[in-house]
């Protein structure tokens, strides 16, 4: 039994508790437990086979899972079949049925519900109203856009009123160019509504784009839950660091008093390379016990160029250079080894140095963590 | 195109229209009075006499009561080895499909030994009841329907099942989630999406049915439909009634198959072309249920096969040793060292075995060319490429339409225009493009190709898979004379919207 009773030390809307499952020998989902209030959108956010479609399948009822909670405004409702859960549910392809008109589609959920025929009916036209689609009722399915059948998915899931709605990478079936569109009108849509969502994707943006809440997903394991701010500013785990925007990863050694060591590679014996080892104030777990080997997370804003060899910067050349709009990076192979994104203008062939931009005022720079196995950067 | 490849188009394209017309042709010249003299003399008889009516409207019940009863049977079938799991799914899955493997004369014979009044099963019951006579008789429409049944279901099981592997998962958890329960969902949302396979089945079992000769003469007796009445007319030396017989059937099933045409017209194919996952199999999970659907399942997996299994036991039967024992007394081999001793009876045996191969090698011959012919100028429309390669149905009859077509003064352009009404019909008619491995190679070269894949599959694996690939074997067959449907709506699509 979950540490959580009905009612109970229980103020979330939705609340997921300690949920475990497993394909065969392989697990999808291990102790997740995350929580979301009414009226807020959560995405869940991961790379494929992190197990957060299977979470949202779950949640649907879809799937069952091995142990574990779900617990919906103080009732339990992991045994509930999806029939009588009250959700709604935009699938990736949409899923509307192709052999209904589009009003008979929107209808399918109010009929289930036995309601009048008449309520039905307002019920179809407020919900095609509602995603900008008034007087499609008649169009068959595969008349209509790909965008407008994604509506239509939208006001079919929307029309019974559903406690929760859920949402499978609802934007991936469309072109580039309509995402952006597409996915301010459906946020705004679901906050004119002001229904409780989950929102599945394995796009950063997106996440950070719709999301109140924001859970990282990687394989089968929560890896933190916040708001957008939390997760960009203080990512907990070198994965959320490196999956949410971009950040490059240097090896070295803990320092005393929040600072770590970077040294060159396979130089960890001799003090021949003295004047190349940088000592850079960071921020980080402080519990990691000085000499032992860390990564430091840093992204491209968080470091500046300098003339080569200026105190407590990095040796370098730019390799690469990136503009990107309103910004540009360059990508400097250290001298150490490695390489770095700098947040910079600066042509390709350059001798520079690396600094972190906080350097200069003595605040921290990146972040770091006991250095993983799986490394990489 | 080429113009070599148009010369082959051509020729091809009248090589089919001699091998479909020309019979039909003189089927009607004869009717018409061919040898002395053009009449409608034999249409007017064909329309004075009472019995000629009462066959026709007994052939059409019977095919339409067929379709009911098979797809009653085969529609089951199909969702039980679809979507649940059990031990010897797998096997029984492809067992159940046993039946179209058997001949319609033998396996009316069959059916004789079994449930005829002296056969196995009626005596059985006979001796179990204590009766002195049989329980039943086999013979007038309930034996027909019950031989129709038995070797038609498998159209509909075997399109069924195809369709449900490809329906999309999505669709049945959409409508859960929208509150919709099983029946709700199976109503409408799951037999809807099945409609196209179901038409494909229900009008190949219409058209074999329509056809079906063995059960009603056999088993008919003085219930005599289309077929038994054209026999008579032409043991009673009456030559050019049973032509115009033969016509009026012709026109019966063409009719109906307009009809069905019609009917399916209203059907969409799956939006977007998009797929999602095959819905799961349930597994059975109360014990008893399992231990239940096992015994009902290898029980039936035995009827099924009781026809075969009494064709190979009656085999072993000297002649003249079995005359009142409810088992033949006597087993041996005597009747094979007969056949394969005397030239005189193993003749019939070698020339059905070559007709056979060749019909076969001229089919896929034909299939192929006509699908090469067919693919190369699909090419040459807008996108068209593409779309064909999303129809594995696209089969050598209705490819090699294009020939004809292009007779008509119709150019690519137009051609596309009306695409989309032709996709939908060749959707429909296709219920072979979802079967396991024949969609790769189809996609090239239509449904014969899909045939040769599945020859090849059957090489490679054991028993099981070559079950699978006899099962897939049928209705890729049947989805090449249902894409020759197609072929003819096309074309006549293609009129109007020229």
């Amino acid at each position: 039994m979950g540490p959580k009773c009905a009612g109970e030390g229980l103020t979330s809307f939705l609340s997921v508790d300690h949920l475990d499952k497993s394909f065969g020998d392989h697990r999808v989902l291990d102790g997740i437990s995350l929580d979301v209030e009414g009226g807020e959108i959560l995405v869940l956010l991961g790379p494929s086979g992190s197990g957060k479609t299977t979470l949202l399948r779950i949640l649907a009822g879809f799937e069952a899972a091995d142990a574990g909670s779900l617990w919906l405004a103080g009732s339990d409702i992991t045994h509930q079949p999806p029939v009588g859960r009250n959700f709604g549910m935009v699938f990736q392809h949409y899923a509307l049925f192709p052999h209904l008109t589009v009003g008979e589609n929107v209808a399918f959920g109010l009929e289930s519900r036995r309601l009048p025929r008449n309520e039905i009916e307002r019920r179809v036209v407020e919900s095609l109203d509602l995603v900008d689609l008034k007087g499609f009722e008649r169009r068959r399915v595969g008349q209509i856009s790909g965008g407008q059948q994604q509506r239509v998915a939208l006001a079919r899931a929307l029309a019974p009123e559903p406690q929760v709605l859920l949402l499978d990478e609802p934007l991936s079936n469309l072109d580039p160019g309509l995402r952006e569109r597409t996915r301010r009108e459906l946020t705004d849509t679901l906050r004119a509504v002001g229904i409780t969502a989950v929102w599945v994707t394995h796009e950063q943006e997106e996440a950070f784009a719709v999301g109140d809440k924001v859970a990282v997903l990687q394989r089968g394991k929560l890896e933190q839950i916040g708001t957008p701010e939390e997760l960009y500013l203080e990512p907990q785990t070198p994965f959320v660091a490196r999956f949410v925007g971009r950040a490059s990863t240097l090896r070295g050694v803990a320092g005393s008093g929040g600072t770590i060591v970077l040294k060159p590679r396979g130089d960890e014996n001799t003090d021949r390379d003295h004047q190349r080892t940088v000592e850079w104030q960071v921020s980080g777990s402080p519990d990691i016990e000085s000499g032992s080997p860390v990564e430091l997370l840093i992204r491209p804003e968080e470091l500046t160029l300098v003339a080569k060899g200026e105190p407590r910067s990095l040796a370098g050349r730019v390799v690469e250079t990136r503009f990107a709009g309103a910004s540009s990076f360059v990508r400097v192979q250290l001298d150490t080894g490695g390489s770095v994104e700098v947040a910079a203008v600066a042509e390709v062939g350059r001798a520079v140095g690396v600094r972190a931009t906080s350097a200069d005022s003595g605040g921290p720079a990146g972040r770091v963590y006991r250095e993983s196995r799986e490394g990489g950067g | 195109m080429k113009p070599g490849g148009r010369v082959a188009a051509w020729g091809l394209a009248a090589f089919l229209a001699w091998l479909v017309g020309y019979p039909l042709l003189v089927t009607l010249a004869e009717a018409l009075g061919l040898e002395d003299g053009w009449t409608l003399e034999h249409f007017a008889e064909f329309a004075g006499r009472a019995d000629e009516w009462t066959a026709l409207w007994r052939s059409l019940w019977i095919s339409a009561a067929s379709v009911v009863l098979a797809a009653l049977v085969g529609v089951p079938l199909a969702f039980l080895f679809e979507r649940t799991e059990f031990p010897g799914r797998r096997v029984l899955g492809a067992l159940v499909a046993l039946p179209v493997a058997l001949p319609p004369l033998v396996g009316v014979i069959a059916f004789l030994f079994l449930y005829g009044e002296s056969g196995f099963v009626t005596r059985s019951i006979a001796w179990l009841l204590r009766l002195d006579d049989a329980p039943w008789r086999l013979r007038g429409p309930g034996a027909i329907l019950l031989v129709h049944a038995y070797s038609m279901y498998v159209y509909f099981y075997l399109f069924s099942r195809a369709a449900l592997t490809r329906l999309d998962a999505a669709m049945e958890e959409a409508a859960a989630i929208l509150g919709a329960g099983r029946l709700r969902t199976l109503a409408r949302v799951t037999l809807p999406l099945l409609r196209p396979a179901l038409a494909g089945a229900a009008l190949l079992t219409f058209m074999t049915s329509l056809a079906s000769f063995s059960a009603p003469y056999i088993f008919g007796g003085s219930f005599r439909v289309m077929t038994t009445q054209i026999v008579a007319s032409k043991l009673n030396a009456q030559g050019a009634l049973a032509q115009a017989e033969a016509v009026v059937l012709a026109a019966v099933a063409v009719v109906g198959l307009i009809v069905m045409l019609r009917l399916d017209r209203g059907s969409t194919a799956v939006v977007g072309g998009v797929r999602g996952v095959t819905p799961v199999r349930r597994r059975i999970a109360r014990r008893w249920v399992r231990l239940v659907t096992v015994v009902l399942g290898w029980g039936l997996a035995g009827v099924l096969l009781m026809p075969h299994a009494t064709l190979a036991l009656v085999s072993l039967v000297p002649p003249s040793t079995w005359t009142v024992e409810l088992l033949p007394p006597i087993l041996n081999l005597d009747n094979y060292r007969e056949v394969f001793s005397r030239p005189e009876r193993l003749r019939p045996v070698l020339n059905s075995v070559w007709m056979a191969a060749a019909a076969t090698a001229v089919a896929v011959g034909l299939g192929l060319a006509a699908a090469r012919l067919g693919r190369r100028s699909s090419r040459g429309g807008k996108g068209g490429g593409r779309k064909a390669a999303r129809n594995p149905g696209l089969g050598a009859l209705g490819r090699s339409g294009y020939g004809l077509r292009r007779r008509a003064g119709h150019d690519l352009q137009r051609r596309g225009a009306s695409r989309r009404e032709d996709d939908s019909g060749r959707h429909a008619l296709d219920p072979a493009a979802g079967l396991p491995g024949s969609e790769p190679a189809a996609d090239r070269s239509g449904v014969l190709c899909g045939v040769a894949a599945d020859g090849l599959i059957a090489r490679r694996g054991g028993v099981d898979s070559r079950c699978r690939s006899l099962a897939n074997f049928v209705p890729s067959g049947a989805a090449h004379l249902a894409s020759g449907a197609s072929g003819g709506r096309e074309s006549r699509v293609h009129h109007r919207a020229g």
